[in-house]
Protein backbone atom coordinates (compact mmCIF):
# COMPACT_ATOMS: atom_id res chain seq x y z
CA UNK A 1 0.00 0.00 0.00
CA UNK A 2 1.37 3.40 -0.93
CA UNK A 3 2.06 5.46 2.14
CA UNK A 4 0.67 8.87 1.66
CA UNK A 5 3.87 11.44 2.82
CA UNK A 6 3.52 12.92 5.69
CA UNK A 7 1.46 16.24 6.26
CA UNK A 8 2.09 18.87 8.24
CA UNK A 9 -1.68 19.45 9.93
CA UNK A 10 -2.11 21.76 12.37
CA UNK A 11 -3.96 20.56 15.98
CA UNK A 12 -7.06 22.92 15.28
CA UNK A 13 -7.74 22.61 11.12
CA UNK A 14 -10.21 24.68 11.43
CA UNK A 15 -7.56 27.47 11.50
CA UNK A 16 -6.50 26.45 7.96
CA UNK A 17 -7.58 27.19 4.42
CA UNK A 18 -8.56 24.13 2.84
CA UNK A 19 -9.76 23.67 -0.61
CA UNK A 20 -12.49 21.23 -1.00
CA UNK A 21 -14.34 19.56 -3.67
CA UNK A 22 -17.93 17.99 -3.10
CA UNK A 23 -19.49 15.37 -4.94
CA UNK A 24 -22.56 13.66 -5.09
CA UNK A 25 -23.53 11.17 -7.66
CA UNK A 26 -25.94 9.38 -5.48
CA UNK A 27 -29.40 9.72 -7.84
CA UNK A 28 -29.74 11.01 -11.29
CA UNK A 29 -28.05 13.94 -10.51
CA UNK A 30 -24.60 15.12 -10.55
CA UNK A 31 -23.83 17.26 -7.54
CA UNK A 32 -20.94 19.34 -7.32
CA UNK A 33 -19.38 21.83 -5.03
CA UNK A 34 -15.96 24.00 -4.87
CA UNK A 35 -15.57 25.82 -1.12
CA UNK A 36 -13.01 27.30 0.76
CA UNK A 37 -13.59 25.49 4.04
CA UNK A 38 -17.15 25.76 4.68
CA UNK A 39 -17.72 28.72 2.07
CA UNK A 40 -19.22 27.13 -1.28
CA UNK A 41 -17.64 29.33 -3.98
CA UNK A 42 -18.98 27.42 -6.72
CA UNK A 43 -21.36 24.81 -7.33
CA UNK A 44 -23.32 22.50 -10.39
CA UNK A 45 -26.42 20.51 -10.53
CA UNK A 46 -27.11 18.78 -13.40
CA UNK A 47 -29.79 16.16 -13.72
CA UNK A 48 -27.46 13.36 -16.12
CA UNK A 49 -29.62 10.37 -16.04
CA UNK A 50 -27.52 7.36 -16.89
CA UNK A 51 -24.54 9.48 -17.72
CA UNK A 52 -22.79 10.19 -14.78
CA UNK A 53 -19.60 8.49 -15.62
CA UNK A 54 -19.58 10.25 -19.24
CA UNK A 55 -20.04 13.34 -17.49
CA UNK A 56 -18.11 13.74 -14.19
CA UNK A 57 -15.15 14.94 -15.79
CA UNK A 58 -16.36 17.70 -17.51
CA UNK A 59 -18.48 18.87 -15.06
CA UNK A 60 -15.56 18.81 -12.53
CA UNK A 61 -13.66 20.98 -15.12
CA UNK A 62 -16.30 23.43 -15.62
CA UNK A 63 -17.20 23.68 -11.47
CA UNK A 64 -13.47 24.59 -11.11
CA UNK A 65 -12.15 26.66 -14.58
CA UNK A 66 -14.45 29.76 -14.02
CA UNK A 67 -12.87 30.04 -10.29
CA UNK A 68 -9.45 29.37 -11.34
CA UNK A 69 -8.36 26.84 -9.57
CA UNK A 70 -6.69 23.48 -10.52
CA UNK A 71 -7.59 19.79 -9.67
CA UNK A 72 -4.15 19.60 -8.39
CA UNK A 73 -4.79 22.29 -5.63
CA UNK A 74 -7.71 20.73 -4.04
CA UNK A 75 -7.13 19.27 -0.66
CA UNK A 76 -10.22 17.68 0.37
CA UNK A 77 -12.54 15.44 -1.41
CA UNK A 78 -16.48 15.19 0.03
CA UNK A 79 -18.06 12.25 -1.20
CA UNK A 80 -21.74 11.18 -0.60
CA UNK A 81 -20.93 7.87 -0.25
CA UNK A 82 -24.71 6.47 0.14
CA UNK A 83 -27.48 5.24 0.14
CA UNK A 84 -28.53 5.60 -3.47
CA UNK A 85 -27.94 4.51 -6.41
CA UNK A 86 -25.03 1.67 -6.45
CA UNK A 87 -24.18 2.49 -10.00
CA UNK A 88 -23.89 6.39 -9.32
CA UNK A 89 -21.76 5.99 -6.35
CA UNK A 90 -19.68 3.36 -7.62
CA UNK A 91 -18.37 5.49 -10.43
CA UNK A 92 -17.53 9.08 -8.06
CA UNK A 93 -16.36 6.58 -5.58
CA UNK A 94 -13.61 4.83 -8.44
CA UNK A 95 -12.93 8.76 -9.65
CA UNK A 96 -12.22 9.59 -6.18
CA UNK A 97 -9.70 6.78 -6.04
CA UNK A 98 -8.42 7.84 -9.56
CA UNK A 99 -8.04 11.29 -7.80
CA UNK A 100 -6.37 10.21 -4.62
CA UNK A 101 -4.18 7.42 -6.99
CA UNK A 102 -2.88 11.04 -8.91
CA UNK A 103 -2.32 13.31 -5.73
CA UNK A 104 -0.97 11.51 -2.67
CA UNK A 105 -1.79 14.31 -0.54
CA UNK A 106 -5.60 14.81 -1.02
CA UNK A 107 -7.77 13.35 1.63
CA UNK A 108 -11.05 12.51 1.04
CA UNK A 109 -14.31 12.44 4.06
CA UNK A 110 -17.50 10.63 3.52
CA UNK A 111 -20.83 11.83 4.31
CA UNK A 112 -24.41 9.93 4.61
CA UNK A 113 -26.19 11.18 1.05
CA UNK A 114 -29.64 11.01 3.45
CA UNK A 115 -28.21 13.65 6.25
CA UNK A 116 -27.13 16.08 2.64
CA UNK A 117 -30.74 16.68 2.18
CA UNK A 118 -31.69 16.84 6.02
CA UNK A 119 -28.47 19.28 6.49
CA UNK A 120 -30.79 22.02 4.40
CA UNK A 121 -32.82 22.59 7.22
CA UNK A 122 -30.66 22.91 9.94
CA UNK A 123 -31.58 24.80 13.23
CA UNK A 124 -35.59 24.46 12.10
CA UNK A 125 -37.96 23.65 14.35
CA UNK A 126 -39.66 20.43 11.78
CA UNK A 127 -38.54 17.08 11.79
CA UNK A 128 -37.21 15.99 8.33
CA UNK A 129 -37.97 12.53 6.36
CA UNK A 130 -35.83 11.94 3.50
CA UNK A 131 -36.87 9.41 0.89
CA UNK A 132 -34.83 8.04 -1.92
CA UNK A 133 -35.85 5.28 -4.72
CA UNK A 134 -33.89 2.20 -3.77
CA UNK A 135 -35.92 0.25 -6.60
CA UNK A 136 -38.31 -2.76 -6.16
CA UNK A 137 -40.85 -0.90 -4.40
CA UNK A 138 -38.30 0.20 -1.78
CA UNK A 139 -36.61 3.21 -0.30
CA UNK A 140 -33.60 4.14 1.34
CA UNK A 141 -35.15 6.53 4.30
CA UNK A 142 -34.20 8.32 7.13
CA UNK A 143 -35.65 10.67 9.59
CA UNK A 144 -34.02 13.89 11.15
CA UNK A 145 -34.24 16.07 14.00
CA UNK A 146 -32.57 19.31 12.54
CA UNK A 147 -32.86 21.38 15.34
CA UNK A 148 -29.27 21.26 15.72
CA UNK A 149 -26.77 23.02 13.30
CA UNK A 150 -26.08 19.02 12.37
CA UNK A 151 -29.43 16.56 11.64
CA UNK A 152 -29.81 13.90 14.31
CA UNK A 153 -30.77 10.77 13.10
CA UNK A 154 -33.97 9.79 14.90
CA UNK A 155 -34.61 7.03 12.28
CA UNK A 156 -31.48 6.18 10.91
CA UNK A 157 -30.83 5.49 6.93
CA UNK A 158 -32.27 2.36 6.29
CA UNK A 159 -33.93 0.04 3.08
CA UNK A 160 -37.81 0.02 3.63
CA UNK A 161 -40.92 -0.49 1.85
CA UNK A 162 -42.81 2.71 1.14
CA UNK A 163 -45.55 1.15 3.39
CA UNK A 164 -43.34 0.73 5.81
CA UNK A 165 -41.76 3.74 5.90
CA UNK A 166 -45.09 5.64 5.59
CA UNK A 167 -45.77 4.04 9.06
CA UNK A 168 -43.33 5.44 10.72
CA UNK A 169 -44.01 8.34 9.53
CA UNK A 170 -47.09 8.91 10.05
CA UNK A 171 -46.07 8.77 13.96
CA UNK A 172 -45.02 12.24 13.38
CA UNK A 173 -47.30 14.99 13.65
CA UNK A 174 -45.77 17.20 10.49
CA UNK A 175 -42.64 16.37 8.42
CA UNK A 176 -40.42 17.92 5.49
CA UNK A 177 -40.06 15.58 2.92
CA UNK A 178 -37.04 15.34 1.22
CA UNK A 179 -35.42 12.90 -1.89
CA UNK A 180 -36.22 11.82 -5.11
CA UNK A 181 -39.15 9.26 -3.69
CA UNK A 182 -41.10 12.24 -1.66
CA UNK A 183 -43.23 13.25 -3.75
CA UNK A 184 -44.74 9.98 -4.17
CA UNK A 185 -45.07 9.21 -0.34
CA UNK A 186 -48.62 9.43 0.79
CA UNK A 187 -49.36 10.27 4.47
CA UNK A 188 -51.69 10.95 6.26
CA UNK A 189 -50.11 13.81 8.44
CA UNK A 190 -49.43 16.83 7.37
CA UNK A 191 -45.93 17.18 5.31
CA UNK A 192 -44.48 19.53 3.75
CA UNK A 193 -42.66 19.17 -0.18
CA UNK A 194 -39.87 21.92 -0.62
CA UNK A 195 -38.88 23.16 -4.26
CA UNK A 196 -35.79 21.26 -5.27
CA UNK A 197 -36.89 18.20 -2.94
CA UNK A 198 -35.02 15.87 -5.05
CA UNK A 199 -31.64 17.08 -5.52
CA UNK A 200 -28.94 16.84 -2.97
CA UNK A 201 -27.19 20.46 -2.55
CA UNK A 202 -23.68 20.77 -2.85
CA UNK A 203 -23.78 23.52 0.02
CA UNK A 204 -25.10 21.23 2.37
CA UNK A 205 -22.66 18.10 1.15
CA UNK A 206 -19.81 20.48 1.60
CA UNK A 207 -21.37 21.58 5.26
CA UNK A 208 -21.25 18.44 6.60
CA UNK A 209 -18.05 17.32 4.91
CA UNK A 210 -16.39 20.18 6.28
CA UNK A 211 -17.81 19.04 9.98
CA UNK A 212 -16.19 15.45 9.34
CA UNK A 213 -12.43 17.43 8.40
CA UNK A 214 -12.71 19.49 11.37
CA UNK A 215 -12.83 15.79 13.31
CA UNK A 216 -10.41 14.05 11.12
CA UNK A 217 -12.45 11.57 9.95
CA UNK A 218 -10.71 10.92 7.24
CA UNK A 219 -11.06 8.05 4.70
CA UNK A 220 -8.22 6.34 3.18
CA UNK A 221 -8.97 5.79 -0.72
CA UNK A 222 -8.36 2.02 -0.27
CA UNK A 223 -11.10 1.79 2.37
CA UNK A 224 -13.70 3.86 -0.11
CA UNK A 225 -16.87 1.43 -0.26
CA UNK A 226 -20.40 2.85 -0.82
CA UNK A 227 -23.01 2.73 1.85
CA UNK A 228 -24.94 -0.03 -0.16
CA UNK A 229 -27.27 -0.90 3.25
CA UNK A 230 -28.16 -4.00 1.42
CA UNK A 231 -25.99 -7.12 1.13
CA UNK A 232 -25.91 -8.74 -2.10
CA UNK A 233 -26.98 -12.67 -1.96
CA UNK A 234 -27.40 -14.04 -4.95
CA UNK A 235 -29.89 -17.10 -5.30
CA UNK A 236 -28.11 -21.06 -4.84
CA UNK A 237 -27.35 -22.42 -7.90
CA UNK A 238 -29.44 -25.40 -9.00
CA UNK A 239 -27.23 -28.84 -9.28
CA UNK A 240 -28.37 -31.79 -10.51
CA UNK A 241 -26.34 -33.32 -7.84
CA UNK A 242 -23.35 -32.75 -5.97
CA UNK A 243 -20.40 -34.03 -7.64
CA UNK A 244 -18.05 -32.89 -5.32
CA UNK B 1 5.78 6.35 -23.61
CA UNK B 2 4.61 4.81 -20.71
CA UNK B 3 1.09 3.87 -20.56
CA UNK B 4 -1.37 2.63 -17.61
CA UNK B 5 -3.68 0.26 -18.50
CA UNK B 6 -7.27 -0.68 -16.30
CA UNK B 7 -8.94 -4.15 -17.33
CA UNK B 8 -12.55 -4.58 -15.54
CA UNK B 9 -14.57 -5.76 -17.84
CA UNK B 10 -15.73 -8.94 -16.11
CA UNK B 11 -14.16 -10.71 -12.93
CA UNK B 12 -10.66 -10.05 -13.44
CA UNK B 13 -9.37 -6.02 -11.66
CA UNK B 14 -6.69 -5.94 -13.72
CA UNK B 15 -3.34 -2.88 -13.97
CA UNK B 16 -0.56 -2.90 -15.90
CA UNK B 17 2.30 -0.33 -17.07
CA UNK B 18 3.91 -0.77 -20.10
CA UNK B 19 6.54 0.90 -22.23
CA UNK B 20 7.61 0.15 -25.91
CA UNK B 21 5.83 -3.17 -26.08
CA UNK B 22 7.43 -4.09 -23.23
CA UNK B 23 5.32 -4.75 -18.97
CA UNK B 24 6.86 -2.84 -16.94
CA UNK B 25 4.63 -3.51 -14.51
CA UNK B 26 1.63 -5.47 -13.68
CA UNK B 27 -1.11 -7.34 -11.22
CA UNK B 28 -4.57 -9.26 -11.83
CA UNK B 29 -7.10 -10.28 -9.25
CA UNK B 30 -9.68 -13.19 -10.04
CA UNK B 31 -12.64 -12.57 -8.29
CA UNK B 32 -13.14 -15.32 -6.17
CA UNK B 33 -16.79 -14.56 -4.79
CA UNK B 34 -18.48 -16.26 -7.90
CA UNK B 35 -17.09 -19.74 -7.16
CA UNK B 36 -20.03 -21.37 -5.67
CA UNK B 37 -22.47 -19.37 -7.55
CA UNK B 38 -22.07 -21.46 -10.86
CA UNK B 39 -20.91 -18.16 -13.00
CA UNK B 40 -19.94 -14.20 -12.30
CA UNK B 41 -22.50 -12.40 -10.46
CA UNK B 42 -22.24 -8.65 -11.81
CA UNK B 43 -23.03 -6.82 -8.62
CA UNK B 44 -20.69 -9.22 -6.87
CA UNK B 45 -17.90 -8.25 -9.75
CA UNK B 46 -18.69 -4.80 -9.20
CA UNK B 47 -18.29 -4.56 -5.73
CA UNK B 48 -15.46 -6.47 -5.70
CA UNK B 49 -13.41 -3.95 -8.02
CA UNK B 50 -14.16 -0.92 -5.84
CA UNK B 51 -12.05 -2.49 -3.30
CA UNK B 52 -9.11 -4.27 -5.33
CA UNK B 53 -8.42 -1.30 -8.54
CA UNK B 54 -7.26 1.36 -6.39
CA UNK B 55 -5.29 -1.20 -4.43
CA UNK B 56 -3.95 -3.00 -7.40
CA UNK B 57 -2.67 0.38 -8.62
CA UNK B 58 -0.78 1.69 -6.04
CA UNK B 59 1.27 -2.01 -6.07
CA UNK B 60 1.64 -1.69 -9.99
CA UNK B 61 2.95 1.63 -9.45
CA UNK B 62 5.35 0.90 -6.54
CA UNK B 63 6.56 -2.49 -8.31
CA UNK B 64 7.62 -0.77 -11.22
CA UNK B 65 9.29 1.84 -9.26
CA UNK B 66 7.41 4.92 -11.11
CA UNK B 67 5.49 7.87 -9.64
CA UNK B 68 1.61 8.47 -11.56
CA UNK B 69 3.71 11.70 -12.89
CA UNK B 70 5.56 9.42 -14.88
CA UNK B 71 2.73 8.13 -16.49
CA UNK B 72 1.90 8.98 -20.08
CA UNK B 73 -1.44 7.91 -20.92
CA UNK B 74 -3.93 5.56 -19.99
CA UNK B 75 -5.73 2.82 -21.78
CA UNK B 76 -9.05 1.20 -20.24
CA UNK B 77 -11.46 -1.26 -21.53
CA UNK B 78 -14.34 0.16 -22.45
CA UNK B 79 -16.30 -2.98 -23.63
CA UNK B 80 -17.82 -5.24 -24.49
CA UNK B 81 -18.46 -6.87 -21.20
CA UNK B 82 -20.30 -5.90 -17.77
CA UNK B 83 -22.12 -2.13 -17.58
CA UNK B 84 -21.23 -2.39 -13.69
CA UNK B 85 -17.63 -3.24 -13.95
CA UNK B 86 -16.45 -1.40 -16.89
CA UNK B 87 -17.90 1.79 -15.56
CA UNK B 88 -15.72 1.45 -12.54
CA UNK B 89 -12.29 1.10 -14.34
CA UNK B 90 -13.74 4.18 -17.16
CA UNK B 91 -14.15 5.96 -13.90
CA UNK B 92 -11.11 5.68 -12.00
CA UNK B 93 -9.53 5.65 -15.50
CA UNK B 94 -10.67 8.92 -16.42
CA UNK B 95 -9.71 10.54 -12.90
CA UNK B 96 -6.34 9.91 -13.36
CA UNK B 97 -6.51 11.00 -16.68
CA UNK B 98 -8.17 14.41 -15.48
CA UNK B 99 -5.97 15.01 -12.68
CA UNK B 100 -2.48 14.21 -14.48
CA UNK B 101 -3.61 16.25 -17.81
CA UNK B 102 -2.82 13.32 -20.07
CA UNK B 103 -4.46 11.21 -22.93
CA UNK B 104 -6.70 8.79 -22.16
CA UNK B 105 -7.77 5.86 -24.89
CA UNK B 106 -10.81 3.39 -24.89
CA UNK B 107 -10.11 0.20 -26.21
CA UNK B 108 -12.64 -2.63 -27.10
CA UNK B 109 -11.62 -5.65 -24.95
CA UNK B 110 -11.64 -7.94 -27.77
CA UNK B 111 -8.94 -6.03 -29.84
CA UNK B 112 -7.06 -6.32 -26.27
CA UNK B 113 -6.78 -10.35 -26.69
CA UNK B 114 -5.97 -9.67 -30.24
CA UNK B 115 -3.07 -7.45 -28.89
CA UNK B 116 -2.58 -9.66 -25.83
CA UNK B 117 -0.91 -12.17 -28.42
CA UNK B 118 2.21 -9.97 -28.82
CA UNK B 119 3.01 -10.29 -25.18
CA UNK B 120 3.84 -14.22 -25.80
CA UNK B 121 5.12 -14.13 -29.19
CA UNK B 122 7.07 -11.64 -31.94
CA UNK B 123 3.92 -11.89 -34.55
CA UNK B 124 2.89 -9.95 -37.90
CA UNK B 125 -0.59 -10.06 -39.32
CA UNK B 126 -2.60 -11.23 -41.12
CA UNK B 127 -3.63 -13.81 -39.04
CA UNK B 128 -7.13 -15.65 -37.64
CA UNK B 129 -7.98 -15.25 -34.38
CA UNK B 130 -10.22 -17.42 -32.17
CA UNK B 131 -11.20 -14.98 -29.04
CA UNK B 132 -13.12 -17.72 -26.24
CA UNK B 133 -13.71 -17.28 -23.35
CA UNK B 134 -16.55 -17.41 -20.52
CA UNK B 135 -17.98 -13.95 -22.41
CA UNK B 136 -16.98 -14.23 -25.87
CA UNK B 137 -16.27 -16.54 -29.07
CA UNK B 138 -15.49 -14.52 -31.92
CA UNK B 139 -13.87 -15.71 -35.09
CA UNK B 140 -11.72 -12.52 -36.11
CA UNK B 141 -9.88 -12.03 -39.46
CA UNK B 142 -6.57 -9.89 -38.45
CA UNK B 143 -5.87 -7.96 -41.29
CA UNK B 144 -3.57 -5.88 -39.75
CA UNK B 145 -3.35 -4.47 -36.43
CA UNK B 146 -6.33 -2.53 -35.64
CA UNK B 147 -7.92 -3.63 -38.91
CA UNK B 148 -10.06 -6.78 -38.30
CA UNK B 149 -13.17 -8.14 -40.07
CA UNK B 150 -15.57 -10.20 -37.53
CA UNK B 151 -15.79 -13.50 -39.22
CA UNK B 152 -18.30 -15.07 -36.92
CA UNK B 153 -19.37 -15.13 -33.44
CA UNK B 154 -21.62 -17.21 -31.25
CA UNK B 155 -25.50 -16.85 -31.67
CA UNK B 156 -26.62 -17.40 -27.58
CA UNK B 157 -23.80 -19.00 -25.14
CA UNK B 158 -20.46 -18.48 -25.59
CA UNK B 159 -18.42 -21.63 -25.41
CA UNK B 160 -16.55 -20.60 -21.97
CA UNK B 161 -20.38 -20.59 -20.77
CA UNK B 162 -21.13 -23.69 -21.97
CA UNK B 163 -18.70 -25.53 -19.75
CA UNK B 164 -19.61 -22.86 -16.97
CA UNK B 165 -23.48 -23.83 -16.83
CA UNK B 166 -22.43 -27.91 -17.63
CA UNK B 167 -19.84 -27.53 -14.52
CA UNK B 168 -23.31 -25.55 -12.62
CA UNK B 169 -25.21 -28.47 -12.92
CA UNK B 170 -23.26 -30.96 -11.56
CA UNK B 171 -22.38 -29.15 -8.87
CA UNK B 172 -18.43 -28.11 -9.78
CA UNK B 173 -17.47 -24.54 -9.13
CA UNK B 174 -16.91 -21.93 -11.27
CA UNK B 175 -14.64 -21.47 -13.35
CA UNK B 176 -16.03 -24.18 -14.83
CA UNK B 177 -13.67 -24.99 -17.57
CA UNK B 178 -10.83 -26.56 -15.36
CA UNK B 179 -13.11 -28.69 -13.09
CA UNK B 180 -14.20 -30.57 -16.23
CA UNK B 181 -10.54 -30.27 -17.90
CA UNK B 182 -9.66 -32.22 -14.35
CA UNK B 183 -12.13 -35.05 -14.70
CA UNK B 184 -12.43 -35.54 -18.39
CA UNK B 185 -8.53 -36.33 -18.55
CA UNK B 186 -9.83 -40.14 -17.66
CA UNK B 187 -13.05 -40.33 -19.50
CA UNK B 188 -13.30 -41.50 -23.22
CA UNK B 189 -14.28 -38.64 -25.25
CA UNK B 190 -16.06 -41.01 -27.92
CA UNK B 191 -18.42 -42.48 -25.34
CA UNK B 192 -21.11 -40.47 -25.40
CA UNK B 193 -22.11 -38.40 -28.62
CA UNK B 194 -22.92 -34.94 -28.15
CA UNK B 195 -24.02 -32.81 -31.20
CA UNK B 196 -22.44 -30.24 -32.89
CA UNK B 197 -24.25 -27.12 -34.12
CA UNK B 198 -24.17 -25.46 -37.37
CA UNK B 199 -22.23 -28.10 -38.55
CA UNK B 200 -23.58 -27.57 -41.97
CA UNK B 201 -23.60 -23.67 -41.62
CA UNK B 202 -22.01 -21.88 -44.00
CA UNK B 203 -21.08 -19.05 -42.19
CA UNK B 204 -18.64 -19.02 -38.92
CA UNK B 205 -20.63 -18.21 -36.37
CA UNK B 206 -21.04 -21.58 -33.17
CA UNK B 207 -24.22 -22.13 -31.17
CA UNK B 208 -23.64 -23.77 -27.85
CA UNK B 209 -27.12 -23.86 -26.18
CA UNK B 210 -28.39 -27.03 -28.06
CA UNK B 211 -25.03 -28.99 -26.50
CA UNK B 212 -25.79 -27.55 -23.18
CA UNK B 213 -29.83 -28.96 -23.06
CA UNK B 214 -28.08 -32.12 -24.71
CA UNK B 215 -25.79 -32.18 -21.52
CA UNK B 216 -28.55 -31.33 -19.09
CA UNK B 217 -30.73 -34.22 -20.58
CA UNK B 218 -28.42 -37.16 -21.41
CA UNK B 219 -27.66 -36.97 -17.57
CA UNK B 220 -30.78 -36.42 -16.90
CA UNK B 221 -32.16 -39.88 -18.67
CA UNK B 222 -28.85 -41.35 -16.93
CA UNK B 223 -29.90 -40.57 -13.66
CA UNK B 224 -27.80 -39.69 -10.10
CA UNK B 225 -26.05 -43.11 -10.42
CA UNK B 226 -25.08 -43.85 -13.80
CA UNK B 227 -24.54 -40.24 -14.36
CA UNK B 228 -22.01 -40.70 -11.37
CA UNK B 229 -20.38 -43.45 -12.49
CA UNK B 230 -19.58 -42.08 -16.04
CA UNK B 231 -18.80 -38.72 -15.58
CA UNK B 232 -15.59 -38.55 -16.47
CA UNK B 233 -16.88 -40.03 -20.14
CA UNK B 234 -19.32 -37.86 -20.25
CA UNK B 235 -17.53 -34.54 -19.47
CA UNK B 236 -14.81 -35.92 -21.73
CA UNK B 237 -17.12 -35.97 -24.69
CA UNK B 238 -19.19 -32.73 -23.55
CA UNK B 239 -15.35 -30.87 -23.39
CA UNK B 240 -14.45 -32.28 -27.34
CA UNK B 241 -17.80 -31.56 -28.52
CA UNK B 242 -17.07 -27.83 -27.86
CA UNK B 243 -13.70 -28.44 -28.83
CA UNK B 244 -14.43 -29.60 -32.39
CA UNK B 245 -16.81 -27.33 -33.14
CA UNK B 246 -14.46 -24.50 -32.38
CA UNK B 247 -11.84 -25.79 -34.89
CA UNK B 248 -14.23 -27.04 -36.81
CA UNK B 249 -15.44 -23.33 -37.96
CA UNK B 250 -11.48 -22.42 -37.58
CA UNK B 251 -10.17 -24.62 -39.83
CA UNK B 252 -12.96 -24.06 -42.37
CA UNK B 253 -12.09 -20.02 -42.06
CA UNK B 254 -8.24 -21.04 -42.67
CA UNK B 255 -8.87 -22.91 -45.54
CA UNK B 256 -11.76 -20.31 -47.29
CA UNK B 257 -9.78 -17.37 -46.23
CA UNK B 258 -5.72 -18.77 -47.03
CA UNK B 259 -4.31 -18.16 -43.43
CA UNK B 260 -2.24 -20.23 -41.92
CA UNK B 261 -1.42 -18.42 -39.75
CA UNK B 262 -4.12 -18.99 -36.35
CA UNK B 263 -3.95 -17.36 -32.91
CA UNK B 264 -6.29 -18.88 -29.89
CA UNK B 265 -6.43 -16.40 -26.95
CA UNK B 266 -9.48 -16.11 -24.19
CA UNK B 267 -9.59 -18.02 -21.28
CA UNK B 268 -11.08 -21.01 -22.81
CA UNK B 269 -7.26 -21.36 -24.99
CA UNK B 270 -6.08 -22.46 -21.07
CA UNK B 271 -7.83 -25.79 -22.27
CA UNK B 272 -5.52 -28.70 -22.38
CA UNK B 273 -7.80 -30.04 -24.72
CA UNK B 274 -8.34 -27.11 -27.32
CA UNK B 275 -4.19 -27.00 -26.88
CA UNK B 276 -3.64 -30.76 -27.84
CA UNK B 277 -6.41 -30.93 -30.71
CA UNK B 278 -5.11 -27.27 -32.54
CA UNK B 279 -1.85 -28.17 -32.07
CA UNK B 280 -2.22 -31.32 -34.20
CA UNK B 281 -3.75 -29.18 -37.34
CA UNK B 282 -1.17 -28.05 -40.00
CA UNK B 283 -1.20 -24.53 -39.09
CA UNK B 284 1.24 -21.86 -37.67
CA UNK B 285 -0.18 -21.99 -34.10
CA UNK B 286 -0.27 -18.95 -31.57
CA UNK B 287 -1.78 -19.57 -28.72
CA UNK B 288 -0.38 -17.48 -25.52
CA UNK B 289 0.35 -18.19 -22.13
CA UNK B 290 -2.20 -19.09 -19.58
CA UNK B 291 -1.62 -15.71 -17.82
CA UNK B 292 -1.97 -14.09 -21.08
CA UNK B 293 -4.83 -16.05 -22.22
CA UNK B 294 -7.32 -14.34 -19.43
CA UNK B 295 -8.49 -11.08 -19.69
CA UNK B 296 -5.60 -8.75 -17.96
CA UNK B 297 -4.17 -5.06 -18.88
CA UNK B 298 -1.39 -5.65 -19.98
CA UNK B 299 -2.77 -6.37 -23.59
CA UNK B 300 -5.30 -3.05 -22.96
CA UNK B 301 -2.22 -1.17 -22.58
CA UNK B 302 -0.24 -2.91 -25.50
CA UNK B 303 -3.25 -1.57 -27.78
CA UNK B 304 -3.92 1.57 -26.10
CA UNK B 305 -0.11 2.44 -26.74
CA UNK B 306 -0.43 1.21 -30.12
CA UNK B 307 -2.92 3.80 -30.78
CA UNK B 308 -1.70 6.21 -28.92
CA UNK B 309 1.47 6.14 -30.84
CA UNK B 310 -0.69 6.60 -34.31
CA UNK B 311 -1.45 9.87 -32.23
CA UNK B 312 -5.26 8.82 -31.31
CA UNK B 313 -7.36 9.19 -28.05
CA UNK B 314 -10.51 9.33 -26.64
CA UNK B 315 -12.51 12.54 -25.73
CA UNK B 316 -13.34 12.66 -22.25
CA UNK B 317 -16.78 12.01 -22.37
CA UNK B 318 -16.70 8.54 -23.77
CA UNK B 319 -19.23 6.13 -22.57
CA UNK B 320 -18.79 2.50 -21.95
CA UNK B 321 -20.28 -0.12 -24.39
CA UNK B 322 -21.50 -3.49 -22.89
CA UNK B 323 -21.92 -4.91 -26.59
CA UNK B 324 -19.13 -3.14 -28.10
CA UNK B 325 -18.86 -4.89 -31.51
CA UNK B 326 -14.85 -5.22 -32.68
CA UNK B 327 -14.06 -3.27 -35.62
CA UNK B 328 -16.77 -0.66 -35.20
CA UNK B 329 -16.06 2.31 -33.49
CA UNK B 330 -17.34 3.27 -29.42
CA UNK B 331 -20.49 5.19 -30.02
CA UNK B 332 -20.77 8.44 -28.48
CA UNK B 333 -24.13 8.87 -27.82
Amino acid sequence: MRKSRFIWLPLFLDTLIMKILSIDTSTDYICLGFGINDELISEISLRVPKKHSQLLPQLVRNLLEPVTVDLRDIDIITLSIGPGSYTGLRISTAFVQGLALSNENLRTVCVDSLTVYAQRFQNCKETVAVAVDARSKAIYGAVFDVSDAHPTPIIPSGVFSVKEFVQKLNCFPKIILMGNYANKIETSVKTILPNDFAIPSPRNLLALGYQEVIERKFISAENLEPKYLRDYIPGKAKVFFDSA
Amino acid sequence: MKVLGIETSCDETAVSIIENNTILSEQVYSQTVHESLGGVVPELASRDHIKKLYVLACEVLDKSGLAISDIDAIAVTAGPGLPGSLIIGVSFAKAIALMNKIPIIAINHLEGHVFGVKLSYEITPPFLALLVSGGHTELIYVHNWGDYKLLGTTRDDAAGEALDKAAKVIGLSYPGGPEIQKIAEKGDPRSFRFPIAMLHSDDFDFSFSGLKTAFALTIRKLGIEKTKRNLANILASYQDAIVDSLLLKLDRASKKFGINRIVISGGVAASKRLREKATVKNWELYMPETKYCTDNASMIALAGEFYLLKGQQTPMNFPINSSWMLGTPLSMK
